[in-house]
C-alpha cells in the first residue's frame, strides 16, 4: 500500500515538473543562443567566451543565452552537440580545433541548425557554420616586440644579452603560430636576437612548465612569452622566484594576481589576447538580425580589433619609454598594414623546425 | 650541444634533480609502506591532488603555511583511510577503490576550488602561503655541494629524512615487522595474533600521510598555487618507481631519483631544437629500459 502511494506521488510530481517545463518553453519565443565549452573558470580563454555571452545578455534585447559545460572528455562531446541541436537553440556557439570535428559532424547532420565556431583556423565548409579566427601570429608579433625591446633596455630586471624565451604548451600549429609571430616581432626590433623555444608537452603540468622556465631564465633569458594555457602559471611562478619578466596570454594575467600577489603581477609585463567577447557579441547580434553570412570564415587581426596586448598599470610601471615607443610603432605599422606576419598555417613541419633553429641561442 | 653539457654540469642541475624528485619520492615511499602490507595504494595521484588543494585553501584562510601543511597531511590520511575503509571493511577490490578515488579527486578538487574561489582553473585568486626554504648552515658555504643541497624547500629535506625514517620503521620497529608479516603471509600473521586489517589500515593511512606531504610540496613548495590536475601523473610514476624498486626502501629511492634525473635532463633538453614529444618520453623510456634490464638480470640469476 505504502509503495503504491509513493509511486503515485512520484508520478504526480514528475508530471507536474514536466508540464511546468513545457509551459515555460511555450511562453518564451526568444532568440536562444547556447555556448558549449569544456568548462568555465579557467581565467583565460573560456572565461572570455562566457564574458561574451554576458555581453550578449546585457546589450542585446530579446536573446536568451545558455552556457553548457561539456567537460574535457571528448568522447562525450558529440552527444552534447546532438542534445543541443535537438533542444532547438537558434544558434550554438563553440570553439577550437579539438571540439570542431565533433561540432562539424553534428552540423552536417542538422543542416537547419546554425552553428558559430568562434576560434578555428579554417572554415568547416558547411553552409550552416559561421567561423572566426584571430591572427594569433599578430599577438605573437606584438609580444615579440615587447620582449625584444625589453631585453636590452634599461628596465629594472633586464640583462644586457639579447636573448628572449618562448614556452609553448605543445608543438602544434595553434601554438606555433604565436611562436612564429613572436620571433618575427622580436627580429623587427633586433635582427640579431636569439629566442629559446621550449614546449611543456601539455597544458596542465604547471610544475614541468616552471622547471623549463627556470632552465631558460638560468641560460640567460630575461623575458619569456608563456603560451601554455594553465601550465603558463608555472612560468609566471618561475619569473617571480628568479626576478625576471614574463608575458601572459589569452587574458590579462597580471590582473589575476594584482590583488593577491602584487610582486608576481609586476613581473607580467603584458599579456596578448583575442577579443573573443567582442566577436561573440557582434556575431550573435548579426545572427539575431539575420545578417550573418552563414558558411563564411572571418579572420580578425589587429587591424579589425580582433587581437591586442594588455596595457595595464604593471605595463606602465615596468616598461621604459623607449620600449613603449617601439610597441607603439609596431602597432601603427600593423594597423596601417605595412607588415605582414608569417603564419605557421602556411608552413610545413620542416620549415617550422628550420625557423626555430635560425634563432636558437 | 656544448651549452647542454654546460647546463647539465652545473650545481643548478643537481639542485633541480632534488626538486623534481621530491614529489615522486614522497608518493613512492608511501606506496612502499602500503605494498609491504600487501595492499598497493594506487590512489596516490588523487590523494596528492586533494592534499595539495587542502594545503592551499587552509593556508590561504588561516594565513599560516604550517596550518596548510597540517591540513594537507590530514586530508591525505583521511583520503587513504576512506579507501582503506572501502577495501578492508566493505570488501571493495583495492584497485577499483583506487581508480574510483583517482577519478573522483580530479573533478572533486575542481568543484571545491570553484566553491571557494569561483574559478575552475587555478587558485590565483587566493593568497595562499608557501612553506619556507631552508639554508643549511655550514653546508651552504661549501662550493658545489652547498649549491646543490642548500636552499631547498623544507619538504625536500623532509623527503630525504623520510627515506631514513621509513627504512628504520620497516626494519627496526614492531610496526614494521607486523607490516611485513601481514604483507608476506596474512594467514601466518593472523595466526600469531596480529590483526591483519588493522595493520593494513595503518599502512594505508601512512601512505596517505606521505602522499599528503607530496601534495603539500606541489602546491606550497614547488609552486605557489593549486591548478587543476597539477599532480600530472607524478602519483603514477611513483607507483612505477615503487614497483620497480620491488617495494624496498633503498631501491625505490634509487628508481625515484632515476625518474627525477631523467625528467630534469628532459627539461634541460627542451632548450634545444629537438622534437619535444621525444623529450617528454625520456623519463619513461629510461625506466622502461631499467625494468627490462633488471628483469633480465633477475631471471638469469634465478636460473
Amino acid at each position: 500500500m505504502k509503495k503504491t502511494l509513493v509511486l503515485i506521488m512520484t508520478m504526480v510530481m514528475c508530471f507536474t515538473a514536466l508540464t511546468g517545463c513545457s509551459k515555460t518553453e511555450q511562453a518564451e519565443e526568444k532568440f536562444t543562443a547556447a555556448l558549449l565549452i569544456p568548462y568555465q573558470g579557467d581565467q583565460s580563454f573560456y572565461d572570455l567566451a562566457v564574458e561574451g555571452m554576458k555581453l550578449v545578455d546585457d546589450q542585446v534585447e530579446g536573446v536568451e543565452t545558455k552556457i553548457i559545460e561539456i567537460g574535457t572528455d571528448d568522447s562525450k562531446w558529440e552527444s552534447y552537440f546532438i542534445d543541443a541541436a535537438e533542444a532547438g537553440y537558434d544558434v550554438i556557439l563553440s570553439c577550437n580545433w579539438q571540439i570542431a570535428p565533433y561540432m562539424n559532424k553534428v552540423a552536417a547532420e542538422y543542416p537547419d541548425q546554425k552553428f558559430i565556431n568562434f576560434d578555428i583556423e579554417e572554415s568547416a565548409g558547411l553552409d550552416n557554420v559561421y567561423s572566426m579566427f584571430y591572427s594569433t601570429n599578430e599577438i605573437g608579433y606584438l609580444c615579440g616586440v615587447v620582449a625584444a625591446a625589453a631585453t636590452t633596455s634599461s628596465m629594472e630586471l633586464a640583462d644586457e644579452n639579447a636573448t628572449i624565451g618562448f614556452i609553448g604548451g605543445m608543438d602544434i600549429p595553434g601554438i606555433n603560430d604565436f611562436m612564429v609571430g613572436y620571433v618575427e616581432g622580436a627580429k623587427s626590433v633586433n635582427p640579431e636576437i636569439k629566442v629559446a623555444i621550449s614546449y611543456v608537452g601539455g597544458f596542465q603540468d604547471v610544475a614541468t612548465a616552471k622547471e623549463i622556465a627556470i632552465n631558460q631564465y638560468k641560460s640567460g633569458v630575461d623575458v619569456i612569452f608563456a603560451c601554455a594555457g594553465n601550465a603558463g602559471n608555472g612560468v609566471i611562478d618561475a619569473a617571480n622566484e628568479l626576478n625576471k619578466y614574463v608575458i601572459g596570454v589569452d587574458s590579462d594575467q597580471a590582473m589575476l594576481y594584482a590583488e593577491t600577489d602584487e610582486a608576481k603581477a609586476s613581473k607580467i609585463i603584458t599579456s596578448g589576447f583575442k577579443t573573443i567577447d567582442q566577436t561573440i557579441l557582434a556575431s550573435v547580434k548579426e545572427a539575431l538580425a539575420g545578417t550573418l553570412a552563414w558558411g563564411t570564415h572571418v579572420q580578425y587581426g589587429f587591424k579589425e580589433d580582433g587581437i591586442g596586448i594588455a596595457e595595464n598599470k604593471f605595463y606602465d610601471a615596468a616598461l621604459t619609454d623607449d620600449v613603449k615607443a617601439a610597441v607603439a610603432e609596431a602597432k601603427e605599422s600593423l594597423k596601417a598594414g605595412n607588415v605582414t606576419v608569417s603564419s605557421v598555417f602556411t608552413m610545413d613541419d620542416a620549415a617550422v623546425s628550420e625557423f626555430r633553429e635560425s634563432v636558437q641561442p | 650541444m656544448s651549452n647542454i653539457l654546460a647546463l647539465l654540469l652545473t650545481p643548478a642541475f643537481g639542485y633541480a634533480i632534488l626538486r623534481v624528485t621530491t614529489p615522486i619520492l614522497f608518493a613512492a615511499l608511501g606506496n612502499v609502506i602500503s605494498s609491504k602490507a600487501g595492499v598497493s595504494n594506487i590512489a596516490m595521484e588523487g590523494t596528492m591532488l586533494t592534499a595539495s588543494l587542502a594545503g592551499v585553501l587552509a593556508s590561504a584562510y588561516s594565513k599560516s603555511a604550517l596550518v596548510g601543511l597540517l591540513a594537507a597531511l590530514f586530508v591525505g590520511v583521511l583520503f587513504s583511510a576512506f579507501m582503506a575503509y572501502l577495501s578492508l571493511f566493505l570488501g571493495t577490490k583495492v584497485i577499483m577503490a583506487g581508480i574510483a578515488l583517482n577519478l573522483f579527486a580530479s573533478s572533486f578538487t575542481v568543484y571545491i576550488l570553484y566553491m571557494f574561489t569561483g574559478q575552475k582553473g587555478n587558485s590565483a585568486a587566493l593568497a595562499s602561503k608557501q612553506l619556507p626554504t631552508i639554508h643549511i648552515p655550514v653546508i651552504k658555504d661549501i662550493p658545489v655541494i652547498g649549491e646543490i643541497f642548500s636552499g631547498h624547500n623544507v619538504l625536500v629535506y623532509v623527503a630525504l629524512l623520510a627515506i631514513v625514517v621509513i627504512y628504520v620503521m620497516l626494519n627496526k620497529t614492531k610496526l614494521g615487522t607486523h607490516i611485513k608479516a601481514v604483507g608476506e603471509n596474512p594467514h601466518a600473521a593472523a595466526s600469531v595474533g596480529i590483526s591483519v586489517r588493522k595493520i593494513q589500515f595503518v599502512a594505508l593511512c601512512l601512505s596517505g600521510l606521505l602522499a599528503g606531504f607530496g601534495g603539500a610540496f606541489m602546491s606550497m613548495g614547488y609552486l605557489s598555487m593549486f591548478t587543476r590536475d597539477m599532480v600530472a601523473g607524478r602519483g603514477w610514476i611513483a607507483i612505477a618507481a615503487s614497483a620497480m624498486g620491488r617495494s624496498m626502501v633503498i631501491p625505490t629511492t634509487i628508481t625515484s631519483f632515476l625518474f627525477g634525473i631523467f625528467s630534469a635532463i628532459g627539461n634541460v633538453l627542451q632548450l634545444q631544437n629537438m622534437p619535444s614529444e621525444l623529450i617528454t618520453t625520456l623519463p619513461y623510456v629510461a625506466v622502461f629500459i631499467g625494468i627490462v634490464g633488471y628483469s633480465m638480470r633477475k631471471s638469469k640469476g634465478e636460473k
